[in-house]
Order: C-alpha cells, then sequence, then structure tokens
C-alpha cells in the first residue's frame, strides 16, 4: 500500500499535479500496476484536487484502463461462434478446473488474467486461443493446459 | 449588448446575443420539450429532444435548441415533420429501455418523461430490445430511492451534485447501453460521501433518483403545495412545502428565493418530524388542584396563565418574570414577546435562545462598521477570490454559505477551512487548519499579525476608509506569533503560510458561523474579523465581505425587534433614558429601566429563587445544552412555568399551563435572515386541532394583561415595530413581496444589499486585538 502510494506520488510528480495531466498520469499508474488499484485513484483524485467520482469515471471510460489486477500475461479464449462450436466451453471449464478461474479473472500471482473475445478471424483453425499476440490453434483441454503451466513457470 | 432578430416558426423575435434558441422560443410563446435542460442548472446537450429544424438556403439542420445560440437571420421550425419525427423517435428509444410501470411509479403526475410520452402519444413498444435490469431500490440511505432502471442519462443529478451542492457524487460510467449513473465505486451513498442534500432527487425529471417519505402513501396530485421560508437555521432560504393531511412529505428548493436559489441544506429537506410527530400538542392543558394535566380550551389556559403572571408580578415585581423564546418565531412574535415582557410584565427579562451568540455579533460589527450584522448578502460569497471559513460545521449549520464558498473555489478561489475537525468542506480546500477547540479568535489574531508586520494590507483601503489603525498596530506589537501558534495549536510557519495565502488574492471573503454547542464568542473576535476584512480591502465589495451568522432561523429578526434583555427594538439601548422614553412613548406604558436577564441567567436565577415564573414559546429547555440534572431542577421550582409549544416536549411535563403552538411553516408573519434580508413567511398549511400560531397565543396573553398594548394583527404588529427599527422604517407589512429587501432600507422601500463605504470620511474603525 505505502510503496503504492510512492510509485503513484512519484508519476504525479513527473506529470504534474493538475487535471491536465489527468490521463498521462493514468496511463503510467495502468502501465505500472496492470491496473488502477483504488488507492491510486483517491491519492490522483486528492493531489490533482479533482472528484473522485470524476476521476473514477475516466478509469471506467476507456478501455485500456482496468480497475481489477490484471496479470502479467493476457490470456484471451474466443468464443466467437466457430470456436464455440468447437469446444471453447472445455477450455473454460479446465481453467475453471485447474485454477478456479473465471473470464476476466486473474491468477493470485498476477501471472495471467483470463479473457474471452469475440472472433479473432481465424474461425478455420478454431477453438483459438491468443497470447500476447500469438495465436494458438486447434485447442484442447490438455494444450491449454500445458499452455498455461507454461505462461505460469516464465513469469515466475 | 447586441439584440439579433430571428424567426421561429414564421413569427419574428428579438433576443439578446448569447441567448439559446430556446431562450427565444420561450420569449415567443413558442413550446419546446425539454428533458436534461433546466433553467437552474449548466447546460448540457445529453437527451437531443429539444431538437428544431435549422433552415438555410437549400438545406437545413437539426440542432439541439436548449444549447445552440440564437444566430442574426436565423429561420427554426419547431414543428417541422423533420422534428417530430426525431421527437418521436428519441422518445421510443428512452420508453424501448424503461420500466414504463406507470401505474406503481411514484413520479406518476410528477414525471417529466410521463408528460412528454403523454403529449407526443409515443408507443413504449416501438423497439423492442435489451432492458436494463438494474437493483429497485438500490442504494440502502435513509433519505433518497434509486430504482436506475428509470433513468433516462439526463445527467442532471451530476450537474446538481456538482453545481448546486458542489459534493461531486454521480457520475457517468460505462459506454453505449452499459452507460449509467454511478457513484464512484459504486459505492453506497453513505460511503461516497453523499451530503444528503436532496438535489439530485429535486432534478431528476423521472423517478429513477426520488424521496423516499411519501412513497406508496399518495400520489402527486394529492399533495398541497405551499412556499414559505425556513427557519431552521439563519440563511433564511425559500422551500416550498408538499404536505398532505396536515404532515410535511417533502420539501423543495425556492428557486425564486434570493437566499438559495434552489437549494437547501439536509436539515431543511428531510427535518420535518418536529411537525408530523404524534406528539404534536392539540389542545391546552391546564395542571389542576391534584397536580394532574387536564385538558381545556386555549381561551381557558390563556385566562389562568394571564392571571398568574399578573400574581407574580403583583407580589414580586417584574423581575420575578421571565419569557424565552425559541430561534423559528416570526418578528411579530418576537416584537409582541417583548412588549408582553416589557410593557405588560415590568420586565427586561426576555431573551430568544439564539441572543447570547447574536450580542457579540451585533456589538463587535456594529461598532468596527457602522452596523452590526452580515456585511454583503450570501451570494456575494461566490464572488469571492480567497476564502476563509470559521466557527461552526458551515456546511451543516450555515449551508448556503459553504454552497457559496464551494462555486468560489470552482470558479478559482482559494479556500482555508480552519476546524478542529476535518469538515467536509474541507475536501474543498486548499488548506484545512486543524485548530484547537474555541482558538477561532486567536487565530484571526495571528492573521492581522502577520499581514500587518508584513504589510500585506491594503494600504490605500485603510488610509481612505479607516480610522485608528494606530491602535490595532500598537496592540499587535505586544502580541507575538509563538503566543497564537500556542492558542491555536498551529505552528507559527502554519499561521504565515496561510495569512500569506488569504491575503494573496482579493477580494477575500470572511465566514464565521457561531455554533450553539460552543460557548459564544466576544465581541472581539468579531472585531478582528472585520479588521481583517478591512485590511485587505474586502468590506462591502462584490465578493468581499464579513459572513458573520448567528445560531438560529430568525436570529437577526429576534435582535431587530428586540427579543433580548439589552436592547429595545432597533437596538435601542434598555440603560438610556431617551431610547426608553421613544418606546414608552410609542407604547403608552413606561418600559422599565432595570437591566435584564439573559436566559443562562434566568436559569441561575430560578436557581437562586428569585425568577419565579418562566414563559417558554418554542423551545424546550431540556435542548439548550443546560445539564438536565440543572434544568430539572430549576423548572420545578417554578411557581408558574407556562410551556408554548408546537409539541409536547420533557418541559410541558414541569408546566402549570400548556399552550398548543405551530410551526414555522404553519406561520404568516416576516423573519429576518443573516443577510438581513426581511422575507415574509406564508403558511402553508393550519396548525393541528386547537393549535394557534404563537402570535395568537402571545397577543391572546397580552390582550388580557394589557389591552391596549396588543396590536389588532400581524400587519399592526409590524409595522408598529419598524417606527422602532430605524433601518426598517419605510417597510409595510402590506408591501412586503416574494423577494424582501435587506436592511437598512431606503426611503423608496428598496433595500441595501452591501455595506455603503462613504467617499468622504472614513465609516470604518479599527480596535486593538486581543489574543
Ligand atoms: S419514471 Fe415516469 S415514465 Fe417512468 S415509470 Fe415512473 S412515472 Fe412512468
Ligand atoms: S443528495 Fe446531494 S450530495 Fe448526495 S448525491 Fe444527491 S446531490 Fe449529491
Ligand atoms: S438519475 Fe435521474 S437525473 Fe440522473 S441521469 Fe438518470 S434520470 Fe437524469
Ligand atoms: S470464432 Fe473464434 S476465431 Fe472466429
Ligand atoms: S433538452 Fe436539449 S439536449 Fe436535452
Amino acid at each position: 500500500m505505502e510503496q503504492i502510494l510512492q510509485d503513484v506520488d512519484a508519476v504525479i510528480d513527473q506529470w504534474g499535479a493538475k487535471p491536465e495531466s489527468l490521463l498521462q498520469i493514468m496511463l503510467d499508474v495502468n502501465h505500472k500496476f496492470n491496473y488502477l488499484p483504488k488507492e491510486s485513484l483517491l491519492r490522483i483524485s486528492e493531489r490533482l484536487r479533482m472528484p473522485i467520482s470524476q476521476v473514477y469515471s475516466v478509469a471506467n471510460f476507456f478501455k485500456v484502463f482496468s480497475l481489477t489486477p490484471r496479470g502479467r500475461t493476457m490470456v484471451q479464449v474466443c468464443t466467437g461462434t466457430a470456436c464455440h462450436v468447437k469446444g471453447t466451453p472445455k477450455l473454460l471449464d479446465r481453467m475453471r478446473q485447474d485454477l478456479g478461474l473465471e473470464p476476466g479473472q486473474t491468477t493470485e500471482d498476477l501471472a495471467l488474467t483470463l479473457e474471452t473475445v469475440n472472433c479473432v478471424g481465424a474461425c478455420a483453425s478454431a477453438p483459438v486461443v491468443v497470447v500476447s499476440g500469438e495465436t494458438y490453434s486447434e485447442m484442447t483441454p490438455n494444450k491449454m493446459a500445458a499452455l498455461i503451466k507454461e505462461i505460469k513457470a516464465k513469469s515466475a | 449588448m447586441a439584440t439579433i432578430t430571428l424567426k421561429i416558426n414564421g413569427q419574428e423575435v428579438q433576443v439578446e446575443e448569447g441567448a439559446t434558441i430556446l431562450d427565444a422560443a420561450k420569449k415567443a410563446g413558442v413550446y419546446i420539450p425539454t428533458l436534461c435542460y433546466h433553467p437552474y442548472l449548466p447546460l448540457e446537450e445529453a437527451c437531443r429532444i429539444c431538437v428544431v429544424e435549422d433552415v438555410r438556403r437549400g438545406w437545413s439542420t437539426l440542432v439541439a435548441a436548449c444549447v445552440f445560440p440564437a444566430r442574426q437571420g436565423m429561420v427554426i421550425e419547431t414543428d417541422s415533420e423533420k422534428v417530430q419525427e426525431s421527437r418521436k423517435t428519441i422518445l421510443e428509444l428512452l420508453l424501448s429501455d424503461h420500466p414504463n410501470a406507470c401505474m406503481t411509479c411514484q413520479a406518476t403526475g410528477d414525471c417529466e418523461l410521463q408528460d412528454l410520452a403523454y403529449r407526443f402519444r409515443v408507443k413504449a413498444d416501438a423497439y423492442p430490445g435489451e432492458r436494463h435490469k438494474h437493483p429497485v431500490d438500490s442504494d440502502p440511505n435513509p433519505y433518497l430511492h434509486i430504482d436506475m432502471n428509470k433513468c433516462v442519462l439526463c445527467r442532471r443529478c451530476i450537474r446538481a451534485c456538482h453545481d448546486v451542492q458542489g459534493a461531486d457524487i454521480w457520475t457517468k460510467v460505462g459506454r453505449g447501453f452499459e452507460q449509467r449513473i454511478s457513484t464512484a465505486f459504486e459505492l453506497p451513498l453513505q460511503e461516497a460521501g453523499c451530503e444528503f442534500c436532496g438535489h439530485c432527487a429535486d432534478f431528476c425529471p423521472v423517478d429513477a433518483i426520488g424521496f423516499r417519505s411519501g412513497r406508496y402513501e399518495m400520489r402527486a396530485w394529492q399533495l398541497q403545495k405551499g412556499t414559505t421560508i425556513c427557519l431552521q437555521c439563519p440563511m433564511g432560504c425559500g422551500a416550498v412545502y408538499d404536505t398532505y393531511k396536515g404532515k410535511v412529505v417533502t420539501v423543495h428548493g425556492d428557486f425564486k428565493a434570493p437566499s438559495n436559489t434552489g437549494a437547501l441544506c439536509k436539515v431543511g429537506r428531510f427535518n420535518y418530524n418536529f411537525v408530523n410527530t404524534p406528539d404534536r400538542l392539540q389542545t391546552a392543558y391546564v395542571r389542576d388542584g391534584s397536580g394532574d394535566h387536564a385538558p381545556t380550551t386555549v381561551d381557558a389556559a390563556l385566562d389562568t396563565a394571564a392571571a398568574k403572571l399578573a400574581e407574580i408580578v403583583e407580589k414580586h415585581g417584574g423581575a420575578a418574570v421571565g419569557v424565552l423564546a425559541g430561534g423559528m418565531l416570526t418578528n411579530e412574535e418576537y416584537y409582541l414577546l417583548q412588549k408582553l415582557a416589557r410593557g405588560a410584565l415590568k420586565t427586561n427579562n426576555v431573551d430568544n435562545v439564539a441572543g447570547p451568540w447574536q450580542l457579540p455579533l451585533y456589538e463587535g460589527l456594529s461598532s468596527s462598521l457602522g452596523w452590526g450584522a452580515m456585511t454583503n448578502p450570501l451570494d456575494d460569497i461566490a464572488l469571492a477570490k480567497s476564502l476563509l471559513v470559521l466557527g461552526s460545521n458551515t456546511l451543516e449549520k450555515h449551508a448556503i454559505a459553504a454552497l457559496r464558498a464551494r462555486k468560489a473555489v470552482r470558479n478559482g478561489a482559494v479556500m482555508i477551512v480552519a476546524h478542529p475537525d476535518r469538515v467536509a468542506l474541507t475536501k474543498n480546500a486548499e488548506k484545512h487548519l486543524a485548530i484547537q477547540p474555541g482558538s477561532e479568535s486567536s487565530l484571526l489574531c495571528g492573521f492581522l499579525k502577520v499581514i500587518v508586520s508584513e504589510k500585506l494590507f491594503d494600504a490605500a483601503f485603510v488610509e481612505k476608509h479607516t480610522q485608528e489603525f494606530d491602535k490595532l498596530e500598537r496592540s499587535l506589537e505586544k502580541i507575538t506569533l509563538k503566543d497564537v501558534a500556542e492558542r491555536t495549536g498551529l505552528t507559527e510557519e502554519a499561521i504565515q503560510d496561510a495569512a500569506r495565502l488569504y491575503a494573496s488574492k482579493r477580494p477575500s471573503f470572511l465566514i464565521y458561523g457561531a455554533d450553539m454547542a460552543q460557548e459564544p464568542a466576544n465581541e472581539s473576535l468579531y472585531r478582528m474579523g472585520a479588521a481583517l476584512q478591512m485590511l485587505l480591502g474586502s468590506v462591502g465589495v462584490p465578493g468581499g465581505g464579513f459572513a458573520a451568522m448567528g445560531v438560529s432561523g430568525n436570529a437577526q429578526g429576534a435582535a431587530d425587534f428586540g427579543a433580548w434583555p439589552k436592547y429595545l427594538p432597533g437596538y435601542r439601548s434598555v440603560s438610556q433614558a431617551a431610547a426608553r422614553k421613544t418606546v414608552s412613548n410609542l407604547w403608552g406604558v413606561e418600559v422599565p429601566g432595570e437591566g435584564g436577564l439573559s436566559w443562562p441567567q434566568m436559569f441561575e436565577a430560578i436557581e437562586k429563587g428569585e425568577l419565579k415564573a418562566l414563559y417558554v414559546v418554542g423551545v424546550n429547555p431540556f435542548e439548550l445544552g443546560l445539564p438536565e440534572r440543572a434544568v430539572e431542577s430549576a423548572l420545578a421550582k417554578l411557581q408558574l412555568l407556562v410551556v408554548q409549544d408546537c409539541s409536547k416536549t420533557k418541559a410541558a411535563d414541569y408546566a402549570h399551563v400548556v399552550l398548543p403552538g405551530a410551526a414555522f411553516m404553519e406561520k404568516d408573519g416576516t423573519a429576518v435572515n443573516c443577510e438581513r434580508r426581511v422575507q415574509k413567511l406564508t403558511a402553508v398549511m393550519a396548525p393541528l386541532g386547537d393549535a394557534r400560531a404563537d402570535f395568537d397565543l402571545i397577543q391572546g396573553l397580552l390582550g388580557r394583561l394589557k389591552a391596549d398594548l396588543a396590536p389588532a394583527d400581524r400587519a399592526q404588529a409590524f409595522d408598529e415595530a419598524v417606527q422602532l427599527i430605524k433601518d426598517m422604517g419605510p417597510l409595510r407589512y402590506a408591501a412586503l413581496g416574494e423577494k424582501g429587501p435587506c436592511w437598512p432600507i431606503r426611503e423608496d422601500g428598496s433595500g441595501t444589499d452591501r455595506l455603503p463605504l462613504s467617499e468622504d470620511k472614513p465609516s470604518l474603525k479599527f480596535f486593538a486585538a486581543r489574543l
């Protein structure tokens, strides 16, 4: 907590504690923690002398910001029609089983966040999973488990 | 300003530059529907229901009339097919995601969406689609009912919370279909810091944010509306009461009222239980031989009270009788009460609860500034460039001053709040000085010291308008910042920084609200406050002044009309024979010269057995902050206790006679708010049962004790009183309109908003500073 606030203060000092810098500050903080911790928003509101409701509204408006912790790696599972038919639900079931992870949630070690996305345009290789821009084709629950293991290991 | 001519539906209309198309249409008497627009909120194009066709050669566009400026030569059509089409679509889209539950909705009959749908005959199911499913009654707070399913995203709540209250609780989150109104982090209102002023509910055009009270008990059209003045604090807000069967249901700010322009505080908005309580007195009681209270007629009770009062005065003299009034009486009632005390009971023992706090305010300011009250209207606070706020928890006790201060801050002013606690206003302050309780006076002294020794003052203003600056200077030489630091609990640097900050921007406004929970200040606090403002050239100028505010709703009127021991009406000193003579001549009866007791002294005198009879009007002695035991013992000692109140208080148990009075919104009369505005009250409902307005009861007593002293009615009482009050002389009860003037009143009946500064000779005076 103390550390978070110190980091936030450093970012604010860099840009200047003025309302015009709000977006830059939020982008940097979001980058630093991969999400916007509640305390960071409160601190920004206090130091920029802006109502917390306004700061929250901005955080909520832009897709780049996250208000919940996000992992270092984003694992995006396609839930488009083709993928769905070819077995996305099974992939998600396996994640639930292995890690107790629902779409939108992050592992405790902050290694990864599981997300669902709409058709990514690779229907021919359905079901697909996208990790850091790389597409993994014809996924099975086992392949999925292996992939996750690898990500967690790399992140540790 | 340039005038613009445009055509609306073929009709020519002229408006000033800057007017919107909607303004022009209103002027031309042409109706344009609106939804997100509200005349008392900043403009925001959120709903586009107000679109009109802006016709130019060969082509036309749809523009939002509520925000679009009128231009020279414009041709506007408000009812073309294109416009109607667009309006209808917008409404149909709104209804496609609305519960359309008008049958069971509290807003029915008072809902802007319902009215629009009805007027334009839109179908609710033109666009089948997804509907939001938010929880109904989603917030647990006791005042507001939240049902965001009914929200039309007009964002009036956001604007009201920002622009009227300055609390910034509501905001919009999400995009597209997901867009909705929420608090930060979706917190419940209470946790989000909501101040429960109720403005968002007042401005919400539908039942998305509504009041809880009255819900499922009555329909909008069953409510009776009445407008009067709220007397729960010295702001004197114009308030519109919705009543139903003798009870207050909801309260709204009166947009036309000059002091509050539509705003209300939490107390004015929600504190009406004292009227609705089942403990309301509806009949009189007299204690019979066995010591029990027997119900009786008001006239019989008045007979008893008058006879017993006369008996005690006869036996022990006027000094044995005391009269104590609450803080929410009208001017006429205060005037009559002190006339009763002085003219009929031969005593100056008359006071009102706010008296001890108002006295130093009056004496301090009148000696420094020439008049003993606030220097500027409340509205002026919003024009200040720097603000220093001391004393009461301003947002709770003197809310309109706090709202105006927030407005000034939104416009770029710096604000310093000095209060032992982090009161809600500190969130808008540049600096919070956590001073020791009761050290406001020392802090002011510190500010004077810094500003004088560092020569931060406006030398030209001091030279031109003030006297005895050297007296202040000399007194400050003996005071060190170290002493100030000790008293206030701040560091010397903190005091210096704050004083420099306050002096750095002008005009500046000093806000000091007295607080009944604290001992009354002495007059030197007010003198130093005045001195500070004089040094900064900030008295009686737009945005520069001293908002000194008392502790009760009509504290100013009580003082003006003489309901306190030291001064007769019009601040005529009881100790001066000439002053007494003027009053005696008018009344035709000798005014006693013996000094009177303030109410704290009255309780001491009862304890000593010197005061034997007490007449209390509209106040519960158990709520004066005295130890409960002391009050019990005092009341039990009295030979006669007459309690007149609108509900059965604990004091009534001790009373020999109980008279059923009325609440302020059940009264006709006048009151003076802290900005010296003389305002008219109009009863919004009748007192319950046999209860009567205090005026009628006091008049009844006076009539029985000394008939020739009793004026026929309120108008006569007021018009008689102002003969004694120089600053109100030209006022007449019957001529008082909606927007009351601020005293001093000029010959033509108009008021004086700000303390005038004489061009020829200095009219302001410094006094020695005291730590
Ligand atoms: S808010 Fe208005 S339109 Fe909506 S259900 Fe209630 S009365 Fe009907
Ligand atoms: S009640 Fe007042 S403070 Fe609370 S959200 Fe509504 S407008 Fe804002
Ligand atoms: S809650 Fe009411 S005032 Fe606020 S945006 Fe919705 S409809 Fe408008
Ligand atoms: S449905 Fe998954 S890539 Fe198209
Ligand atoms: S009323 Fe004009 S945009 Fe809503």
